[in-house]
């Protein structure tokens, strides 16, 4: 029951801030138009058998959702400027139902967000996310959990400055090593470094998914992603109840 | 009831509260008066279980509990001096929320909501989001959120800060009201007049420690060796306060705006040395009255320093 109060309360929280949803849909869409766009003669040259908007409509996708763990990170960061964490600490409320209720309600709201992008890139811009678009959004949701609970489990256990300098460094290191930069070349060390991305894995997952239904990827994709995010929310419940 | 017995606590080399055992009674109206930085709200932070105590403890006999147990939580209501709600709500919305986490639902909640929102005359502006409310109606909001699961015990933090005195009037009508009620209720300030104006019971608290601790009638009968003489000025304009001070029997000198206030010791009879240095200093004078003591001059005798200093 409190769990529930607090998903809703955090999806109502997300809904008010509607110039940022809006920055979040928008900002999105024109980077995959402009890398699109810039690179599309390149990609003609090398002879890929997709263009750079598919490209870049699944990379710099993957590269937003990510960024999601700052927008989570922000959220907590910002009930605790406002004393409002006060009141929830005051309440008889476990400290691990605000944790999950937090992140559920965060990763419900980026979830939808995220779906809502995929279907805006597919139709305005003319992005082929493949012949199946169950398992695209399944990993971008998968992504998203594994965002939100790092960027909720930061927030909880760090100061913001902490917090935001961690992300900070580790949102572009995980992202470049995904490929979302550039591509990854095919052999050689960052090839093999790269896997210990799991941006890597949703991405070719996701590239394998949008060209010819191929689901190789799709199982260890969304295991890494899961399996990273439970560890993350478990050590910070963890940490949580020992406090309390 | 609450019982605090030999609390400590530090941040770093700073001592916020030093071994400070004191027992509020049920039903009172209880007022924690002293200077910013004296330690009031770390005093309150641990007793509502916000931080933990270096050594001591607090306990709730009346709530079957110690300190922070989910029944003690629910029946103790907390107003933070620092508005705690959020701006993208409207009044409603941030009142039904706090109130959820207390288990309130369904029709009961819609009730205490709509009670909390006329209790503190946000009634009209229950759907106005809190971020366009002015200073007074935040605070009021604060109290609302406070409130509003109904509880036993409720600590005000300095809760007339800042504000419009309509709003503050408001706020000090409702106090008395929720102590009629039949509510415990701490409220701290740095307004002495507040303090005198609702407290019947009052603890002076200085660097971390309680220095005085009765009714009214009991701190002031602390100070009944001293008097005080004010000196209403006609225009404001520089005293030498220092040459005041070297006047046997005077134990503090301050300039509010137009009003030099000096304390003396009883007996001593310096009243003419007093007028002797207004005419020294060429200081024009419209009015001279001694007043009794108040709360502030007990805190003046105690310290040294006054209430705002």
């Amino acid at each position: 029951m409190k769990l529930w109060l607090i998903i809703r309360h955090q999806i109502r929280l997300f809904s008010k801030t509607l110039n940022i949803l809006v920055l979040l849909i928008a900002a999105p869409l024109f980077l995959i138009f402009t890398f699109g766009q810039a690179f599309s003669a390149i990609w003609d040259k090398g002879g890929f058998d997709f263009r750079a908007l598919d490209y870049f409509g699944i990379t710099l996708l993957t590269l937003v959702v990510f960024n999601g763990a700052q927008i989570a990170s922000w959220g907590i960061h910002k009930e605790k400027k406002s004393n409002t964490e006060t009141r929830l600490s005051l309440a008889p409320i476990k400290k691990d139902t605000v944790l999950f209720g937090t992140f559920l309600g965060t990763w419900i709201i980026l979830s939808l967000l995220t779906f809502l992008l995929v279907f805006l890139a597919h139709f305005i811009l003319s992005v082929d996310y493949g012949p199946s678009i169950g398992p695209v959004l399944l990993l971008l949701a998968a992504e998203t959990l594994l965002a939100v609970s790092l960027g909720v489990s930061l927030a909880f256990l760090l100061q913001e400055k902490a917090a935001n300098a961690l992300l900070q460094s580790l949102i572009p290191l995980i992202c470049f090593l995904g490929g979302c930069y550039a591509m990854i070349p095919e052999s050689g060390v960052l090839h093999s470094v790269s896997f210990i991305s799991p941006l890597r894995w949703v991405n070719l997952a996701l590239m394998a998914s949008a060209r010819g239904g191929d689901n190789r990827y799709l199982l260890p994709a969304l295991l890494f992603c899961a399996g990273l995010s439970a560890l993350f929310l478990a050590l910070t419940g963890i940490r949580l109840r020992r406090h309390s | 009831m609450i019982e605090m017995n030999n609390l400590t606590k530090s941040f770093g080399s700073t001592v916020a509260v030093n071994n400070i055992s004191l027992t509020i009674p049920a039903g009172s109206l209880f007022g924690l008066l002293g200077p910013n930085g004296a330690g009031k709200t770390t005093l309150i932070n641990l007793i509502t279980g916000l931080v933990s105590p270096d050594s001591g403890t607090v306990r709730f006999p009346g709530l079957n509990g110690k300190k922070a147990t989910r029944e003690v939580k629910s029946k103790l209501g907390l107003v933070p001096q620092d508005q705690a709600f959020y701006l993208n709500y409207s009044a409603g919305e941030n009142i039904t929320f706090f109130a959820g986490l207390y288990g309130l639902k369904g029709k009961v909640l819609k009730e205490a909501v709509e009670r909390a929102l006329e209790f503190t005359g946000l009634t009209d502006t229950g759907k106005k989001r809190a971020k366009d409310f002015s200073g007074g109606m935040k605070r009021r909001l604060n109290i609302a959120c406070g409130i509003v699961h109904n509880p036993d015990i409720i600590i005000l933090d300095e809760p007339t800060v800042g504000i419009d005195p309509q709003s503050r009037n408001h706020i000090l009508r409702s106090v008395e009201k929720l102590q009629k009620e039949g509510r415990t209720i701490i409220y701290t300030t740095h307004y002495m007049e507040e303090a005198e104006a609702l407290c019947s019971d009052i603890a002076i608290l200085d660097k971390g420690k309680i220095i005085a601790r009765g009714t009214q009638e009991e701190l002031k009968l602390m100070i009944q060796d001293h008097y005080r003489v004010i000196f209403t000025l006609k225009r404001p304009e520089k005293v030498d306060l220092q040459a005041f001070k070297k006047i046997p029997g005077v134990r503090h000198v301050e300039l509010e705006d137009l009003f030099l206030k000096v304390t003396s010791e009883v007996g001593i009879g310096n009243l003419n040395q007093l007028t002797e240095e207004v005419n020294r200093q060429q200081i024009l004078v419209t009015d001279i009255k001694s007043d009794s003591p108040s709360l502030e001059t007990v805190f003046l005798n105690l310290t040294g320093r006054s209430l705002r200093d």
